[in-house]
């Protein structure tokens, strides 16, 4: 038995463990949950992962908005209301589950004075302080005769029904409440006919309650679809644009999937022309099989160690994996030199091994994360590269056609190349170091709408919707306050607004508890005007207030209203109709419970400020843009210092093991910080700021150079040529490459074109000082052959 | 949400031009309307209680269109349900077509308001304060500059979304003006009545009815057209006069 399978070829094992590897990643695949959301890139706990969570379960998110416009010569609103209506009717209630709709005008104006009915309940203590001063004799004169003039302007008509409701002027405080609550917010749409308009304009807006969430990209593609076709079908003369984030998901991912396309058509082409006219092999396919074997496998094992893998992740992964590819050139280049395939397999298996731990090295440090997509990604991604190199090492050598050479002349020696360059070596390490400094001035943008594909009509369309219908500059931030209903979020709201208006001024907030607060609060409010408006206190103003209006010629019975609402003991139980439009903006629904909505202008200072003062709480969320920048950025900042630190840590020991040399090693190092420090000097330059895209390409340049670094060293002590034997593989891999990222410069979306821009810069400039450099630097510092290294062992002894 | 504000200027724009007025009374008895320029009457055709023809609107529109600048007295009465008795108020008001207004009230109180490009002021001299409102952040506004232009310059076609309007009396001619059903000027208002000189060369008088019952009448005199404006006109606030 055992002399049986001492007769199986070489690669028997390799093949079994592999079988049984790419088995474990199958069914891993077929448990795979997938994240398909943001907040994975976020650190757990924290309050910027809180709030995209927030975004992407509340309402907010499913709302789409049609903007009905005039194409040219204008129409009538009626044209405009007939277009809107044929639309909803063509609506497919399996993607829209209802459009809002504003309550008509018609009752609106008598509920919206009718206010001041209620004011007991909604004027608070501070108000009430107000009052004794106001119903003194000299007072109620000046108020009179401030009434008198207001009658007698223009807005007399519609005043008067305030001011007989308001003989003090304090009561009508509550409409000006009501008004800023919706002039903050900042939309100028009034209600004409059950929608939302401007009039002036004709123009309309329909809001859209869809089903699929703005995250979900299959979801979005259907209803963007849909309303496209709806659209198409509305008069001539109207114009309608979808105003949604569905609109985002669909053009990005459209984007995206047009440029990765045309990206892999570039990138296929490159590579078969250079592997077809230098190798003239078919079975070099097998190189590409490779990488793309070790990323399935891998990220199918992440499926069972992960309760939810990150589909961005393993997106992120696929691209620093996708390196991998280069241990297969390395491999088949080695295999088609010699006449003993795993031999040389063998001969190149420390330095290609050096590279791998080099690169994965890199990725060990976020195994250690605090976020779990980058524990994800670290898993993945250092998983595929030695799952790679194995593939690489034990299957090639069984696949590629062995000995015949390639279709490459040898060049110079090395020795002699080395010799040569020795200037060129001084002026590219001079030109690095400037590079260094120059890169001192770039900075880390995380702003993630700016990696938004969707488009320059998208944007240019969103940004005239927001000078139309907005009438505020700015953006705003949001303090949401969890309850478990309605009220208990009115509550807790009411709670959190007090202490930001009691440390910070009531003007910073923007919240329903200055005009309508909870059931509660109202209750408690009432009770106290109550308590205020005694018989005798009545009686009193009663005589005071006749005796001030008879001087202007006031009614006797102008003020009745007023006293008739003293009568009330009741607070409202439900919030008035004609304001559930104001309703809707302060209250949204999650998964677990109801939000209380406050707004608040989103200035960084403003924002820490608050957040300090209800973080306490523990019952709130605060949502802000820049906020959600800055968690992205420190996040970075964070995650890069203990990348740093760990992942440093790991490739300098792994290097020194394998090389045996702290100044071989550095050496190696050398394209690598060439690499970087060139990319960030473009950056720099440019005025391209990182981001996101950006630094995790810096990752796959730092783990290429590395590679190109080890592989020309190896060159170097294997007395190898700038060509054919010596750095064939290093020129494969990095103009195989660079013809990728390269093409990436077209793209069309700016996470795609600032990949391609780091990767391109980066990955030139590491393949610049792999040959041009490093010879010189080997010529110098390492002697030809004085040195004996591992990996010379390691070919000797093949 | 914001069509109270909405409503409230309609009813400014109403109340700077409606008066407290019985519209039957004033309707002339003197001698069947002559026209200067020659041409047929329009008026003659058009039966009342019905809307009025496109012809009629289309010679009103005409008659305003070599008309550059208007000016006139007016007075205005307001009785409201708050006063027991009539508030009276007199004063002047001045137009350059299409898109410049200023009402002055001279007595017993007095305020302005003007309308210009883009934005409204307004003084009076309890507050002696100028307070100045952007048609682009109140849109409201700049719908009531619209029911000016309608009802000043004869474009009663930026109305028409509205209201409905129908011929009350064709000697002189009288049209009402009835806020549609569901409009936010429904709530407020019951009718605006606008009658004409018999050359239908301008206002006579407008005649407002809120829906509260409260009615308020504006009558015009010493209209001028196309005369130099007095100085100061446009002066927020205004000179003395």
């Amino acid at each position: 038995m055992r002399g049986n399978l001492a007769k199986l070829p070489p690669w028997t094992w390799a093949v079994v463990l592999t079988i049984l590897l790419v088995i474990a990643g199958m069914t891993g695949w077929s448990r795979m949950h997938f994240d398909t959301s943001v907040e994975a890139l976020l650190p757990e706990g924290s309050e910027a992962r809180e709030s995209i969570a927030f975004l992407r379960d509340s309402s907010m998110a499913a709302k789409a908005v049609l903007w009905f416009r005039f194409n040219g010569e204008a129409g009538t609103m009626q044209e405009l209301v007939a277009a809107a209506e044929d639309v909803i009717a063509r609506l497919d209630k399996k993607l829209v589950s209802g459009v809002v709709r504003p309550p008509r005008e018609s009752d609106a104006l008598a509920q919206v004075i009718g206010l001041l009915d209620n004011a007991g309940e909604l004027l608070s203590q501070d108000d009430l302080k107000e009052l004794d001063a106001a119903m003194q004799p000299d007072a109620l004169n000046k108020r009179m005769r401030q009434a008198y003039m207001q009658l007698a302007r223009p807005e007399g008509t519609f005043l008067q029904e305030i001011i007989r409701r308001d003989p003090l002027g304090i009561s009508t405080r509550i409409l000006q409440r009501m008004h800023s609550l919706n002039t903050a917010i900042g939309y100028r749409a009034q209600v004409q006919d059950g929608h939302l308009v401007l009039p002036d304009e004709r123009q309309l807006i329909l809001v859209l309650n869809a089903k699929p969430a703005a995250t979900d990209v299959a979801g979005s593609t259907e209803l963007v679809h849909h309303l496209n076709e709806v659209i198409a079908t509305a008069p001539k003369n109207v114009s309608i644009t979808p105003i949604s984030g569905h609109v985002h998901t669909e053009a990005n991912d459209r984007v995206m999937t047009g440029d990765i396309g045309f990206t892999g058509i570039i990138d296929g082409i490159g590579f078969a022309l250079v592997f077809l006219l230098v190798c003239r092999d078919w079975r070099v396919v097998a190189v590409l099989v490779v990488p793309m074997l070790a990323i399935a496998t891998a990220a199918g094992i992440c499926g069972w160690v992960f309760a939810a893998v990150s589909a961005l992740v393993i997106g992120l992964a696929a691209t620093m994996a996708g390196s991998a590819v280069d241990y297969g050139i390395h491999v088949y280049t080695a295999v088609r030199e010699g006449e003993q395939p795993y031999a040389e397999a063998r001969r190149i298996a420390r330095p290609l091994l050096t590279g791998m731990l080099a690169t994965a090295g890199v990725f060990v440090g976020f195994v250690f994360s605090g976020v779990p997509a980058y524990r994800q990604l670290g898993a993945m991604a250092s998983g595929a590269l030695a799952l790679a190199a194995f593939f690489a090492l034990s299957l090639l050598p069984a696949v590629v056609k062995r000995g015949g050479g390639l279709s490459m002349p040898n060049g110079m020696s090395l020795v002699a190349w080395g010799r040569r360059t020795q200037w060129v070596a001084v002026v590219t390490i001079v030109i690095a170091c400037a590079g260094a400094v120059t890169a001192r001035g770039v900075w880390f943008d995380g702003d993630v709408t700016r990696l938004d594909g969707s488009g320059a009509a998208v944007l240019k369309a969103e940004d005239e919707f927001q000078r139309t219908w907005r009438n505020i500059e700015g953006d705003l931030a949001m303090l949401a306050v969890r309850g478990s209903d309605r009220e208990d979020a009115a509550r807790r709201s009411d709670a959190a607004y007090r202490e930001v208006s009691a440390a910070l001024g009531a003007e910073k907030l923007v919240s329903l508890s200055a005009f309508w607060p909870a059931y509660e609060t109202r209750a408690e409010n009432l009770e106290r005007w109550r308590a205020f408006w005694s018989e005798q206190r009545i009686a009193i103003f009663r005589t005071n207030l006749t005796a001030a209006a008879e001087q202007y010629g006031f009614a006797a019975d102008a003020f009745d209203p007023f006293f008739q609402s003293l009568q009330r003991t009741e607070p409202s139980r439900e919030f008035p109709p004609a304001l559930t439009q104001l309703q809707q903006q302060f209250f949204v629904e999650t998964g677990d419970g109801i939000y209380a909505m406050n707004y608040l202008s989103d200035d960084p200072g403003l924002v820490q400020q608050i957040r300090e003062i209800v973080q306490p709480r523990g019952d709130s969320v605060l949502i802000s843009k820049s906020a959600i920048g800055q968690a992205f950025a420190r996040s970075a900042r964070e995650e890069t210092r203990m990348l740093f630190t760990i992942s440093g840590a790991f490739i300098v020991l792994s290097m020194l093991v394998m090389t045996g040399s702290l100044k071989r090693l550095l050496i190696m190092m050398l394209p690598a910080l060439i690499g970087l420090s060139v990319m960030l000097a473009v950056h720099a330059l440019a005025g391209i700021p990182l981001n996101v895209s950006s630094v995790i390409a810096a990752i796959v340049v730092l783990g290429l150079c590395i590679d190109y670094g080890v592989f020309t060293v190896h060159a170097w002590q294997q007395n190898g040529a700038t060509l054919g034997r010596g750095l064939v593989s290093v020129h494969l891999s990095s103009v195989t490459t660079l013809i990728g990222t390269s093409s990436l410069l077209l793209a069309e979306h700016p996470a795609l074109f600032s990949v391609g821009l780091a990767l391109t810069t980066g990955l030139a400039a590491g393949y610049a000082a792999a040959v041009l450099t490093l010879p010189a630097v080997c010529y110098r510092f390492m002697p030809n052959n004085q040195e004996v290294s591992a990996c010379d062992v390691v070919s000797r002894g093949a | 949400m914001k069509c109270w504000r909405a409503v409230a200027v309609g009813v400014i724009a109403a109340g700077l031009l409606g008066g407290r007025i019985d519209a039957q009374s004033l309707a002339p008895t003197s001698a069947p309307t002559t026209f200067p320029d020659g041409a047929s009457s329009p008026v003659a055709q058009e039966v009342v209680g019905q809307p009025p023809s496109a012809a009629l609107l289309k010679r009103l529109a005409d008659k305003m269109n070599g008309v550059e600048t208007i000016q006139a007295t007016f007075r205005k009465e307001k009785k409201l349900k708050a006063l027991n008795h009539t508030m009276k108020l007199q004063g002047y008001f001045a137009v350059i077509r299409p898109t410049r207004i200023a009402f002055h009230v001279t007595a017993p109180v007095r305020y302005s308001v003007l309308m210009q490009n883009d934005q409204m002021r307004q003084w009076d001299e309890d507050s002696d304060r100028v307070q100045t409102i952007k048609y682009a952040s109140n849109p409201a506004i700049k719908a009531a500059m619209e029911q000016f232009q309608a009802w000043f310059m004869g474009d009663y076609g930026a109305v028409a979304d509205s209201y409905v309007v129908t011929v009350t009396a064709t000697d002189p001619l009288t049209m009402r003006f009835t806020p549609r059903e569901q409009s936010a000027a429904s709530q407020m208002l019951n009718q605006i009545d606008v009658a004409f000189t018999r050359d239908l060369q301008y206002l006579d008088w407008l005649v407002l009815k809120d829906a509260n019952g409260d009615t308020t009448k504006m009558v015009f005199d010493q209209v001028q057209f196309n005369k130099p404006l007095p100085e100061g006109a446009w002066e927020i606030p205004p000179r003395a006069r």
